[in-house]
């Protein structure tokens, strides 16, 4: 994979993985708060609902998931915004790399500082919402493909609304949608385990939309970014 | 036939547009003249209304009061005159608009875009209607304004889609990046549909094992069907109508500078 | 008619409500369709007509400096 040939293919995927993951650890404490956001919303859960763990325990799954679903569209909205500001976007336009390359290493960075430790977390919190013990594995598994494809969805909505000044709600509004059959399997494989059923064939599906989302959101993004950030 | 083909060569010799060459495709490459489509579309448009309110008038006559009444539902079940025309206009609207959006991003027909922005608001109204007219069908149906079925959720988030739309033709200041945004939004949105629709209906029938459908339409009897069919053709009549004239509207707002819009406006306003 | 009269078309065996009520917001909703470009176009033939208005002035203002440079 070191070939001269080899190394030109990925280098753009690589080279901007490399940098996003500098960068946000660089900047630790702004990149841990979709994470935090996570942990403190779930508190509100209890809060707002009932503290009673069979009540918990019906809602556990869903809610952890629309944690999730809300805390990665609030960090998605910066993926491109910084480089947006500082002109390395445009420098990202004019590399002679296919851009869906650099996109999808932005995307992976954005995925392994976000998705990842959410998905990582998710147990804790499971526990403290009464999530039943047969529901812990498939809530990771559904969590870590999940969160991929949102971060992957999320970069087409950036990428439509990088230039504008109030693009985050704008944002919102443009990727719900298309959010929405990720967090119906999602919490369809976690409540299937749950409740004692088969919880692959939901999972098998949310990997297809994830398969889908990696061949077509990077194409998308780049569409957008080439229309919506040279202005 | 002859007589037909020479009919036809001497109708596209006197046409005021006629080039050297008649090209198949020049219907084409002719439509996405926006000086050409406000004309023409000014000359259809009388005819256009007239057969929409005739149609539609026909339609809803029959079905409210001339239809037979469901076994189950009652004379509620007259809802679905208006309630499934308007559903399927606001997917079909949809695609139109994702079409258009296409056409215009492959071919770089500003009329292509003009169109995309025409049909959203369309779209959006008649996908509220189909959520409203829904939701009072099912207040004596099930008892409840609001259940979450699969065609109402998919319905809802097919409103948010063209709210999306909208709102991101309203943030750019700049035409072009409006028009291309929307369109690559819209054409994402059209990728998504069959997956969202598929994924709500799943959902909804893993949650409730037994649902009323809300149109029966195949197994529905001639005598109730029929109007249903009118209805429909009565409802694309008149999206063409809404949509033609909105269109008109925007190649006004966007081609102001140009001679042939001066001249008319003159025209009209000092006539 | 599948009715008897006027008055049971309008109640409907009591679902009148239901029915005249969707078919009201469904026709008040095409109806705005429609006659909302039409009167926005009135607005917009308007405006461009102003707009016409001014660049003429402007025009007919320059012109007129530039006479009176001309003969001073």
């Amino acid at each position: 994979m070191s070939s001269p040939a080899a190394r030109k293919m990925n280098s753009g995927f690589v080279a901007w993985l490399r940098r996003d993951l500098l960068l946000a650890y660089r900047r630790r404490g702004e990149v841990a708060s979709p994470v935090v956001f996570f942990m403190m919303v779930s508190t509100l859960i209890p809060l707002g609902l009932t503290p009673e763990a069979a009540q918990l325990e019906k809602v556990a799954a869903g809610m952890i998931w629309i944690m999730a679903l809300l805390a990665t569209l609030l960090s998605v909205d910066g993926l491109f915004a910084s480089d947006y500001h500082d002109g390395s976007l445009e420098q990202m336009l004019i590399t002679p790399q296919l851009l869906p390359l650099p996109i999808l290493g932005k995307v992976t960075a954005h995925w392994l500082t976000t998705g990842l430790p959410l998905t990582l977390v998710s147990p804790l919190l499971g526990l403290m919402l009464s999530l039943p013990a047969a529901g812990y594995l498939p809530l990771i598994c559904s969590l870590a493909l999940g969160t991929a494809c949102l971060s992957l969805v999320g970069a087409v909505g950036a990428a439509l609304t990088v230039s504008l000044r109030k693009g985050g709600l704008l944002l919102s509004l443009l990727v719900m949608p298309l959010y929405m059959p990720v967090i119906i399997f999602g919490t369809a494989t976690v409540n299937a385990a749950v409740d004692g059923l088969n919880w692959l064939p939901p999972l098998a599906i949310l990997g297809a939309l994830f398969a889908a989302s990696v061949a077509l959101c990077p194409l998308a993004a780049a569409g957008a970014l080439r229309v919506t950030a040279s202005n | 036939m002859n007589w037909l083909s020479n009919w036809l060569s001497n109708k596209w010799r006197s046409n005021n547009w006629q080039s050297k060459e008649t090209s198949s495709w020049q219907w084409f490459y002719r439509l996405g003249s926006p000086r050409w489509f406000y004309l023409r579309s000014g000359q259809w448009l009388p005819w256009l209304s007239l057969a929409a309110l005739l149609v539609l008038a026909t339609g809803l006559i029959w079905g409210l009061a001339f239809a037979p009444e469901d076994a189950k539902q009652g004379n509620s079940f007259r809802i679905i005159y208006i309630h499934v025309p308007a559903a399927f206009l606001a997917q079909s609207g949809y695609f139109i608009m994702a079409i258009a959006g296409a056409i215009g991003l492959i071919w770089k027909m500003k009329i292509s875009f003009m169109v995309m922005k025409a049909a959203a608001p369309i779209g959006a109204v008649l996908t509220f209607v189909a959520l409203f007219t829904g939701a009072v069908w099912g207040k004596p149906t099930w008892g409840a304004y609001w259940v979450w079925d699969a065609r109402i959720t998919s319905m809802l988030i097919l409103l948010f889609l063209y709210a999306g739309v909208m709102a991101l033709q309203y943030a750019y200041h700049s035409v072009d990046a409006a028009s291309k945004a929307s369109a690559i939004l819209a054409l994402v949105g059209t990728v998504n549909i069959p997956i969202i629709n598929k994924s709500v209906d799943w959902w909804y029938t893993l949650h409730q094992p037994a649902t009323i459908k809300l149109t029966s339409a195949p197994s529905m009897h001639m005598d109730m069907f029929m109007p249903l069919l009118v209805m429909i053709v009565g409802f694309y009549l008149f999206y063409a109508l809404a949509l033609i004239l909105h269109t008109r509207n925007e190649i006004l707002r966007r081609e102001r500078k140009t001679s042939w819009v001066r001249e008319l406006v003159t025209a009209k306003a000092g006539g | 008619m599948y009715f008897e009269n006027f008055a049971a078309l309008i109640n409907m065996d009591g679902h009148g409500v239901y029915v005249w009520a969707s078919v009201a917001v469904t026709l008040a909703a095409m109806l705005w369709l429609v006659i909302a470009p039409v009167i926005g176009q009135r607005g917009l033939i308007k405006e461009v007509s102003r707009d016409i208005q001014r660049q003429q002035d402007r025009q007919l203002a320059a012109k007129k400096t530039f006479n009176h440079e001309e003969s001073n």
